[in-house]
C-alpha cells in the first residue's frame, strides 16, 4: 500500500485551476459552431438544410444556433460556403432558461444526485470524470451523493424513457426544497436527437422545472463544471456572448 | 463452411438452403436449431420482422454463427392470430431473451416459452401494443408508468431481499437488481433491464439514412466507432458500396482507439470498485489523456462524428497521426507501470480472484462475447475470425484465459489493450494513400439486406438492415454485445459476498445504454 501512495504523490498535481485560472487545453473540450459575423449570401440556406437536429435558426440574416438542439456534429460549419459559422474554441454553453442568474445556495457546499434517463453513456462518463483527477468538482464545494434525500441539485442526463419516468419523479420528489434541476447533454435540454418516439414521449423540460441547461453531445468536463457553477449562482451566462468571469468566490 | 453447408444439406434433405439463408418451416424451427448447435455453431442474434410482402405476417430470423468463419441463417414465415410458433430456447438457452423481445415488440408467439413479457416494455399488457408492428406509429405513447417487479421471489427463513436500483451509486446507468440474500451470501441476483430503452429500432425505420447513422453512434456513445462501424458496413454490403483502402485503415485505427480508451476506462473502474484509491485515479488520468487525444485526432472526445458511409468522414492527416502515435508511445510506458503496479498489489488480487466466475460451459450455452467471453475460454474475436476493415493485413494476437473471474477479465483487457497499442503501430506504418471516403452516398434497392459486423471493445456487434422504399430502411436490427453478457451475468454472481458484487459488476464492465436500445 506504502507503494500506492508514493506512486500517488510521485504523479504531481494535474488538476485544472478552472475557474480561478482558465487556460488552454488540447483536447479537453471539442469547441462549439459559433457565427463569426458578416453577411450570409443572399438566400443561402446550407447550414439550416444540413442540421440533423433542427439546431440552426436564422437572425436578422445571420445564423444562430439553438445549443439545446445541438448535437456538435460540425456539419453546419463543413457546408458554409461563406465561413461565416465557424467552429470556436469554447466550452461554455451552459444556460439558464430565464435572462436572470440562478439564485445562489444559501451554503457553499451543493449536493448532487444524478439520474440516468436513459443516456448513451458519454454523459455519464463525463459527469464522471468531473469528480476524477483533471477536474476534481469537490475543490468547488461539488459532491456526489447516492440518496436524493441527501442532494440539492438534481442532474439529470438522457431524453426521459417510458420506464424511467416513474423512477425520475419519485427521485425528484424526494430531494428536499430547495431544489434545483440541471439538464446535462443534448438529449435532456432539448428532447431526443431523433425525435419523439414511443419510448421517449415527453421531453425533460416538460417534464421537471429545469434551472441550467447544459448543451453538449457530451458536454465536455468542464462544461460540467461551468454549468453546475451557474446553477449554484457562482459564475455568468455561457453561449459564444457571453462574457464569461470568474466566480466570485 | 462449405464443408458444414453439406452436412446441413444432408442432414435436411427437404430445405433448399440458397447462400447462407434457408427458409424452414416453423415446427422444424427448433430441431433445425438444435442441429446447429450440435455442429458447433453459437447463435449470434435472433429477431422478427414484418413481412416486406404482406406486412401483417411475420419472419423470424435465427443468426448462427458457423465455424470458421460464416454467418448462416433460419429464416421462418409465421402467420396466424395470434402469430406463435415453437420457442427454439427450450433447445438452446441462448435463444431465451431474443424470443422475449420478439414477443413484446411484434406479438409473436415463441410457444413453450415459460416467461414472456415484462421485458423490454415493463408494464405491457396481454394484448400490446407491439411497437415494431408497422400499423404502430412510432410516435405513439405506450401506457402507464413503469415499476419494479419481483420476477422470483423467494421465502423462508432468513431469506432478504434486497433492491437496488434505477437510481443508486454515484454516476450509473439505470438497471435495477433484486439480490436474494441469507445472511452474507447472496445466492441469486436478478437484473431487470431496459430502464433506458429508447425504441431505436422504430426509431429508425423510415427516416433518411444519415439520420439512422446519426442515432447509432450514439446506441452508446463510448461505442460509437463499433456501433456505427457495423451499421456503415451493413449499408455498403446492401447497396455495393466500395471503400478506399485508406478508409478502411483508418477506420481499423479508430476502433482500436476506441478498445484502448474503453478498456482502460473500465480497469479503472475496477479499480475504483476495488477501492483502491490511488489506482483507481491513476487509470482516470489515463482515461482522460486518452479521450483528449481522441478529440485532437477527430474533433471529439468519443470519436463520435467520425465513421460515414464509405470510409471515414475526416482524414486526420500526417501531422495528427504522428502526433497520435508520439502521444500512444509516451502513454504506453505509463500504463505499463500502472498494470504492473495492480498486478504486484496483493490486496487488489484478492478482491478479485475467484470472484465472480462464469465458467465455460455456461459462457459458451448463454454465448458470452467480447473480452468477458474471452476471460472464460470462448476463443472467438470477429476481427479474426470474420475478417473486416484492415485487420486481414495485421498481425495481432487474441489474448484468452481460462479461470474465467475478475481477475481472468482484467488480465484479458490489459493484455488486449497491448495488442492494440502494437495494431496502431502496425496501421500507422502501413497506411495508404488516396482518398479516406468514397464520395457516392449509398443507394439502396427496395428489399436489399445486408449485415454488418466488428469486434466492439465490449465484445461482437452484429446489426442487420432491410430496405424499404426511398432509400429508408424497412427494418433495422441492433444486437449489441453487452445485451448477450447480461444474460451471463446472474451466473457469474451466483453465491457472491454482498461487497463483491460491485466488484463483479465492475469488471464485467457492461453497458446498459447498448443492451437496452
Amino acid at each position: 500500500m506504502a507503494n500506492w501512495v508514493y506512486r500517488g504523490l510521485a504523479g504531481g498535481v494535474v488538476t485544472t485551476r478552472y475557474p480561478h485560472q482558465s487556460k488552454d487545453i488540447p483536447g479537453a473540450w471539442p469547441g462549439i459552431p459559433a457565427a463569426a459575423g458578416g453577411e450570409c449570401p443572399a438566400g443561402c440556406r446550407a447550414c439550416l438544410d444540413a442540421c440533423p437536429g433542427g439546431a440552426v435558426d436564422f437572425k436578422e440574416g445571420t445564423p444562430l444556433i439553438a445549443y439545446r438542439r445541438c448535437i456538435f456534429c460540425r456539419r453546419c460549419v463543413d457546408v458554409c460556403p461563406a465561413g461565416i459559422l465557424t467552429w470556436r474554441d469554447d466550452f461554455r454553453t451552459a444556460v439558464a432558461p430565464e435572462c436572470e442568474l440562478p439564485r445562489r445556495f444559501s451554503s457553499r457546499s451543493v449536493y448532487i444526485r444524478h439520474v440516468d434517463a436513459g443516456a448513451c453513456e458519454c454523459c455519464l462518463w463525463e459527469a464522471g470524470a468531473v469528480s476524477h483527477p483533471f477536474y476534481d468538482l469537490n475543490r468547488l464545494g461539488f459532491f456526489f451523493v447516492t440518496s436524493p434525500r441527501h442532494a440539492d441539485l438534481l442532474l439529470v442526463s438522457g431524453p426521459v424513457t417510458v420506464n424511467m419516468a416513474y423512477a425520475l419523479e419519485k427521485t425528484y420528489q424526494a430531494v428536499p426544497r430547495p431544489k434545483k434541476v440541471v439538464a446535462l447533454g443534448t438529449c435532456a435540454c432539448g428532447g431526443p436527437a431523433v425525435g419523439v418516439g414511443y419510448a421517449t414521449p415527453v421531453p425533460l423540460p416538460e417534464v421537471l422545472p429545469v434551472d441550467v441547461f447544459i448543451p453538449g453531445c457530451p458536454p465536455a468536463p468542464l462544461t460540467i463544471l461551468h454549468g453546475l457553477l451557474l446553477a449554484a449562482g457562482r459564475a455568468e451566462h455561457g453561449g459564444p456572448d457571453g462574457q464569461m468571469t470568474a466566480a466570485r468566490s | 463452411m462449405k464443408k458444414t453447408m453439406d452436412e446441413f444439406r444432408a442432414a435436411w434433405p427437404q430445405l433448399s438452403p440458397a447462400g447462407d439463408t434457408c427458409r424452414v418451416p416453423a415446427r422444424d424451427l427448433p430441431l433445425v436449431a438444435a442441429w446447429w448447435r450440435e455442429a458447433g455453431a453459437r447463435l449470434a442474434d435472433a429477431f422478427a420482422l414484418a413481412d416486406p410482402g404482406s406486412p401483417r405476417d411475420y419472419l423470424v430470423r435465427y443468426v448462427f454463427e458457423a465455424p470458421p468463419d460464416a454467418f448462416v441463417t433460419m429464416e421462418s414465415p409465421v402467420t396466424g392470430t395470434p402469430p406463435a410458433y415453437p420457442a427454439v430456447s427450450l433447445h438452446l438457452h441462448a435463444a431465451d431473451w431474443f424470443e422475449r423481445e420478439i414477443y413484446e415488440m411484434y406479438g409473436v408467439l415463441p410457444e413453450g416459452h415459460p416467461a414472456l413479457g415484462g421485458f423490454v416494455l415493463h408494464r405491457q399488457g396481454e394484448g400490446g401494443p407491439f411497437p415494431l408492428r408497422k400499423d404502430f406509429a412510432r410516435s405513439t405513447p405506450l401506457p402507464g408508468a413503469s415499476c419494479v417487479s419481483h420476477p422470483h421471489q423467494a421465502q423462508g427463513r432468513g431469506v432478504f431481499e434486497m433492491p437496488l436500483g434505477p437510481v443508486y451509486a454515484g454516476v450509473a446507468e439505470s438497471i435495477h437488481f433484486t439480490l436474494t440474500s441469507i445472511g452474507e451470501e447472496v445466492f441469486w441476483v436478478v437484473p431487470q433491464l431496459f430502464f433506458k430503452h429508447r425504441g431505436l429500432e422504430k426509431a429508425g425505420e423510415d427516416i433518411p439514412l444519415e439520420r439512422v447513422l446519426q442515432m447509432v453512434r450514439r446506441i452508446s456513445g463510448i461505442g460509437a466507432v463499433s456501433e456505427s462501424l457495423a451499421f456503415c458496413q451493413a449499408v455498403e454490403t446492401a447497396a455495393g458500396t466500395e471503400v478506399p483502402p485508406r478508409g478502411l485503415f483508418l477506420r481499423s485505427l479508430l476502433a482500436e482507439l476506441e478498445r484502448i480508451y474503453n478498456h482502460v476506462g473500465n480497469l479503472a473502474d475496477i479499480c475504483e470498485s476495488t477501492s483502491l484509491g490511488v489506482g483507481a485515479a491513476q487509470g482516470f488520468v489515463l482515461r482522460e489523456r486518452l479521450l483528449r487525444l481522441n478529440c485532437l485526432l477527430s474533433g471529439s472526445r468519443y470519436l463520435m462524428n467520425a465513421i460515414g458511409f464509405g470510409g471515414v468522414l475526416r482524414d486526420p492527416g500526417p501531422e495528427r497521426i504522428s502526433l497520435m502515435r508520439d502521444t500512444l508511445r509516451a502513454l504506453a510506458g505509463d500504463f505499463r507501470r500502472w498494470i504492473a503496479a495492480l498486478l504486484a498489489t496483493d490486496s487488489f488480487l484478492d478482491r478479485l480472484q475467484n470472484i465472480g466466475v462464469l465458467d465455460s460451459g455456461a459462457a459458451a450455452n448463454l454465448g458470452a462475447t467480447g473480452p468477458v467471453g474471452r476471460a472464460s475460454g470462448i476463443d472467438r474475436d470477429w476481427r479474426r475470425d470474420h475478417v473486416y476493415a484492415a485487420y486481414g493485413r495485421l498481425e495481432f494476437r487474441v489474448p484468452v484465459e481460462s479461470e474465467g473471474d475478475g481477475l481472468a477479465r482484467l488480465k484479458v483487457r490489459a493484455a488486449e489493450v497491448e495488442e492494440s497499442l502494437a495494431l496502431v503501430e502496425q496501421l500507422v506504418s502501413s497506411l495508404p494513400g488516396g482518398p479516406p471516403q468514397n464520395p457516392r452516398p449509398p443507394e439502396l434497392a427496395p428489399g436489399a439486406a445486408a449485415s454488418g459486423y466488428c469486434e466492439g471493445p465490449r465484445g461482437a456487434v452484429l446489426h442487420w438492415i432491410s430496405a424499404g422504399e426511398d432509400n429508408r430502411l424497412w427494418r433495422l436490427r441492433l444486437r449489441p454485445p453487452s445485451l448477450l453478457n447480461w444474460h451471463t451475468f446472474p451466473q457469474a454472481t451466483e453465491g457472491c459476498a454482498f461487497q463483491d458484487f460491485p466488484i463483479i459488476l465492475a469488471s464485467f464492465g457492461l453497458s446498459l445504454a447498448e443492451s437496452d436500445r
